[in-house]
């Protein structure tokens, strides 16, 4: 709640700014301590202070109540202690791009108002994560602030460029540290729009915020900068593994989901395996990985146009046809994740049999995730088969819209669409499936 | 103090007009956890581990809490285990917190307004930085709730209070080797009340009563955890202005007096100490120690100690403590045995992981370490150890020396201040002079931020109402209130309230209100017995790990209600009791084991008896129960429980009916 404009003016009055040094007499008794910025879910008349303890309190000004400036305190800004410079021998590994989009891995806190600022120099990173700051040139690059819940298409081709831009100025590797929500789908854009990148583009979050001295962040950016260095050229996501610190398994960003809403480990590869683990010192590649090595070249190309709006529907028991109809009509295409298989109602088909019959692309995914569609097995498959839609295999319903968007937009004919949709371009669609990515020990 | 014969010997401790003491009592709530809905039990089934680290964060204001650092600078893993019912995602840190829990919110309240403290409108949570791995997130949660206030004391006296918290518990520590911990999180997270008194408390004794005051109103809002350590008082000791020291994990309040004495006595010999040394000119801001390698001077010794460290791929660092003679050994302690300064400076080493130190006031270093005259004499000329001078010397391994002498050098550079202000353990085997060592430096506000994750709770006034209005009655009067309705004699019942059995007393004792009420006589009788039986068996019964209270109360009601029908000796209830609930023996055979009697011999008593009446029961049927009963019990009473009888007559009757073909 907002505060109240009386208690406002009475604060002015008294010469009080937010951070001061106040004494509040109420009800007879004088409290001193630092006056808080003023909270969403304080009440409107409530007064945080911060004691000399250290706690704060809220208390409720009522008429009789008088405060008094007891002390100016001036913000000090950033005094943040000097961490330990890079070793000649990080010099030596060049330097590392580090492409901020605004999730707060690298940060620290305002003890003073308990706000967590984001690190955004190499000074204040050096000091948010001297671990890494220590062995690694980190080149910071605050390229968005948003929160990764409202990015949209434009900020990946964006991040792209920006990557394109690193890779060319001759960056060993490019870390983007990036919000937890989102950074799945950021992470299949990216690997659709940077051709053969030369170098590892890692993307990085935290699932404990980094204010927090039991924070994944250090561990999982150490963990990142260290694949940044490896030989693997692809884009790929680093989390922790399991919820120790022990270890952080390196997805592939066409195979990654966040599987847990606030779990260290909730980044899991599906219908796939981790590529390799690593503790930070050194990178073990899991047995049969395949990826693309570390070229040396500094070319990248970026096929950055994406198709907008796509939709992705999930189906249910009572699925409202009116949303399906709606999609079509203002999406470029629609991608399903169906039951089981890939299976729809039978009066969804109808509606998806009228679209595709035009050329409409409509892509059908599992909603289990795990296991690819089967469109061959029951009726409902085989009339979705002949309605038209586009098999999506085992890819993600998340990396089939982002593959969508692209894919719409680069085929040179519209019927083209399908082909491109249905062949692996980098890894995100198989034809081949084992019990080690089938999730088994997941659930 | 009694060595400094500040108080007459033997008897209570007088005031000490140096002396503050304040306290600060944690108790556990029975109560789910506080920020998660897990009970507040203790497990021993471990569901499964891993391993973590925490790292201090560092303010922008450039400040990085001296306890939180000093923590983290020990690099340490640990390793926690999950149990199956007692631990979540929430204490794994693995899952936000939920929000506080109203119910232990509400006895915070009961307990704040029971002292007339200031309860504020708006709870904020607080995470205080805790780095030594108690805690998964890396800090504690906590909120205070109200300040002011004075403790009701017995006499109708005040104490004056300083602080009211809500706050989790931490993970407990099961084990440490090599340098990785290792916690169970059932704890972490158990809801605490801290309260803290002002610094007026002045003696040891004082002390004690104001705990045990503390205790007693705690438990009379019976929703207070019981057994050893769910209550922790930690206590605060400054002696003639100088710094304040916090003393952690005194558990016994009996030790209190003995424990605030000797660290009085603690902090007047570093005062001493102190004067010797600005006596000699010593200050802080120009006193200059610096760490040598002395290992060469050891390469052929016999010392098996600093052997074994240079083998291991260790070292041996020294320093000269210029001016400091006298003061590390026993010659200011005015007590045999007890050093001034050394103790201080190798507990600062121990924490950072190093073994121990040796210094130059310990004696014959010869005969205690294998060091040669030789070696000595080398160690002087290396360390420029002059007249006023000592030395100190430790091995071990580079790393946890260099670590190990910043710690001590930083502690020896403040000695002219005299005692540090610090938090420090006391040492609970040292059960003779209840000796204290050195933990960590005082935390400061620094290490406290807002807990985001957690909206501030605004305190209506309905609810503030609500909770005076179920105020639960001063514990003195729920005593007068039991004895009363019990008949026990007062003196029983503060024996009761003293071992904490209060409240199982009223749940399992007789009173005007129980369903067939006794004579008065006997009823008080009864009470007194099952009274007796609380404070001696139940009470050892307790120590036992598989201890369950609901159990022990089945048996004790069991036992109660034979005594009221005098079936049972009120001299037999103890070992029934301990035969049936510590050894695990049924019931029924116990009790008919006592008397002489086995049940296979009672019950062939009641066949006999049944068949030797065949022709009442031919003729009544199952209505022969009642005049059969009559006969059994004339025979049986006291040996065997009547419900037992009725059920066996019943079976025979049946029996014979059936084989009988009835009537």
């Amino acid at each position: 709640m907002a505060r109240d404009p009386d208690v406002g003016k009475m604060l002015a009055a008294a010469g009080i700014r937010e951070g001061d040094l106040i004494e509040a007499v109420l009800r007879g008794r004088a409290l001193t301590g630092l006056l808080m910025p003023h909270g969403d879910f304080s009440g409107p008349k409530t007064l945080v202070l911060k004691l000399e303890s250290g706690y704060n309190v809220g208390i409720t000004v009522d008429a009789e109540a008088t405060v008094r400036l007891k002390e100016r305190r001036e913000s000090k800004g950033y005094v943040g202690v000097e961490g330990p410079a890079a070793t000649a021998e990080a010099r030596a590994q060049g330097f590392l791009a580090l492409i901020g989009t605004g999730g707060t891995i690298a940060s620290y806190v305002d003890y003073e108002t308990g706000a967590v600022q984001p690190a955004l120099t190499s000074r204040e990173l050096a000091t948010a994560v001297p671990e890494v700051a220590q062995r690694y040139t980190l080149k910071p690059v605050a390229l968005l602030s948003e929160f990764s819940e409202n990015l949209r298409p434009e900020h990946w081709v964006k991040i792209a460029h920006e990557v394109r831009r690193q890779v060319e100025e001759g960056a060993t590797g490019v870390i983007i540290p990036h919000g937890t929500d989102t950074l799945g789908f950021t992470a299949a854009a990216l690997s659709f729009i940077l051709e053969n990148p030369p170098v590892p583009v890692v993307l990085v979050g935290s699932q404990r915020s980094s204010d927090r001295p039991s924070s994944d962040a250090s561990f999982n950016l150490l963990c990142a900068a260290r694949i940044a260095v490896s030989d693997i050229a692809e884009v790929v996501a680093v989390m922790h593994d399991r919820t120790g610190d022990e270890r952080c398994a390196v997805h592939l960003g066409v195979r990654v989901r966040k599987m847990h809403s606030s779990a260290r480990s909730a980044f899991r590869s599906i219908n796939a395996t981790p590529i390799a683990f690593t503790d930070g010192e050194t990178v073990t590649v899991a047995p049969g990985a395949s990826f693309r090595k570390r070229t040396g070249g500094r070319k990248v190309q970026v096929r950055d146009k994406l198709a907008e709006p796509i939709a992705l529907l999930h189906h249910h028991p009572g699925f409202p046809l009116s949303i399906l109809k709606t999609a079509i009509a203002d999406c470029k295409g629609v991608v399903i994740a169906g039951t089981g298989l890939g299976h729809t109602s039978e009066d969804v088909i109808e509606v998806i049999e009228k679209a595709c019959a035009r050329g409409y692309p409509i892509v059908m995914t599992s909603q289990c995730l795990y296991g690819r569609t089967g469109l061959n097995v029951y009726s409902t498959g085989r009339r979705l088969v002949q309605a038209g839609v586009i098999d999506g295999g085992d890819m993600l319903p998340e990396t089939a819209l982002v593959k969508l968007m692209w894919a719409v937009a680069h085929a040179q004919r519209p019927h083209d669409v399908r082909g491109l949709v249905q062949r692996n371009l980098v890894g995100e669609i198989s034809d081949r499936r084992t019990f080690e990515g089938s999730g088994e020990d997941e659930r | 103090m009694s060595a400094e014969g500040g108080g007459p010997a033997g008897g209570p401790s007088a005031p000490d007009t140096g002396l503050k003491v304040g306290l600060e009592i944690h108790q556990q709530l029975s109560t789910a956890k506080l920020f998660c809905r897990c009970p507040s039990e203790l497990e021993e089934e471990v569901a499964g581990t891993f391993v973590r680290r925490l790292r201090a964060t560092k303010s922008e204001m450039g400040e990085v809490d001296q306890a939180a650092l000093a923590e983290s600078q020990k690099r340490q893993l640990f390793e926690y285990q999950m149990t199956p019912s007692a631990s979540c995602l929430v204490d794994a840190d693995e899952e936000p917190p939920s929000p506080l829990n109203d119910e232990a919110l509400d006895v915070a309240l009961a307990m704040a307004a029971l002292s007339s403290m200031d309860i504020v409108d708006e709870v904020h949570v607080m995470r205080k930085i805790v780095v030594d791995g108690s805690n998964t997130t890396g800090f504690q949660r906590t909120a205070l709730v109200a300040g002011g206030g004075a403790l009701p004391m017995k006499d109708g006296s005040g104490v004056r209070l300083q602080s009211l918290c809500v706050e989790e518990d931490s993970a407990r520590e099961m084990a440490e080797k090599g340098g990785r911990v290792l916690y169970r999180l059932d704890r972490l997270g158990i809801p605490l009340i801290e309260i803290a008194t002002a610094p007026d408390i002045r003696s040891g004794e004082e002390a004690r009563e104001v705990a045990a005051r503390i205790g007693a109103l705690l438990r009379a809002t019976r929703r207070v955890k019981r057994g050893i350590g769910t209550i922790r008082q930690d206590i605060n000791v400054s002696v003639d202005g100088g710094n304040r020291v916090e003393l952690k994990g005194v558990q016994d309040l009996r030790s209190m007096p003995q424990v605030v004495d000797e660290e009085a006595a603690r902090q007047r010999r570093l005062n001493r100490a102190a004067e010797v040394l600005r006596g000699r000119g010593l200050d802080p801001k120009t006193l200059h120690i610096e760490p040598h390698n002395v290992a060469f001077i050891f390469e052929k010794t016999d010392s098996k100690l600093v052997r074994k460290a240079l083998d291991t791929g260790g070292s041996v660092w020294g320093i000269r403590l210029p001016g400091f003679a006298g003061t590390l050994g026993e010659s200011l302690s005015g007590t045999p045995g007890v050093r001034v300064l050394g103790p201080e400076l190798s507990q600062r080493a121990r924490v950072m992981g190093l073994g121990g130190t040796i210094h130059s006031e310990e004696g014959d270093l010869g005969a205690k370490y294998g060091f040669s005259e030789g070696e000595v004499a080398a160690l002087k000329d290396k360390l420029k150890v002059g007249s006023e001078d000592c030395f100190l010397v430790a091995a071990g391994s580079p790393d946890v020396l260099a670590r190990a002498f910043k710690s001590i050098i930083d502690r020896a550079r403040i000695a002219p201040l005299g005692a540090s202000s610090e938090v420090r353990a006391v040492n609970l085997e040292d059960t003779e002079r209840f000796s204290t060592r050195f933990l960590r430096p005082m935390p400061g506000a620094a290490r406290m931020y807002p807990e985001t994750d957690i909206p501030p709770i605004r305190l209506a006034g309905e609810r503030l109402e609500r909770v005076r209005a179920k105020l639960p009655p001063m514990p003195e009067d729920q005593l007068a209130e039991i004895v009363r309705r019990s008949g026990v004699s007062p003196a029983l019942g503060e024996q009761l309230a003293q071992t904490d059995n209060l409240d199982r007393f009223e749940e399992v004792a007789l009173d005007e209100t129980s369903g067939s009420a006794p004579d008065a006589g006997q009823m008080v009788q009864v009470n007194s017995a099952v009274a007796r039986l609380l404070l001696t068996e139940l009470s050892d019964a307790e120590g036992d790990s598989k201890f369950d209270w609901k159990r022990a109360r089945e048996v004790i009601e069991a036992l109660r209600d034979g005594m009221r029908r005098g079936e049972i000796a009120k001299e037999a209830i103890g070992p029934l009791f301990v035969a049936v609930v510590r050894r695990g023996e049924p019931l029924q055979r116990a009790i008919a084991g006592a008397q002489g009697l086995s049940l296979e011999d009672a019950r062939r008593a009641v066949r006999t008896l049944v068949e030797g009446k065949e022709a009442l029961v031919r003729e009544k049927g199952e209505a022969a129960h009642g005049p059969l009963m009559g006969l059994a019990m004339k025979e049986l009473r006291g040996k065997v429980d009547g419900k037992l009888i009725a059920e066996w007559l019943e079976l025979e009757i049946a029996a014979l009916l059936q084989r009988r073909g009835g009537p």
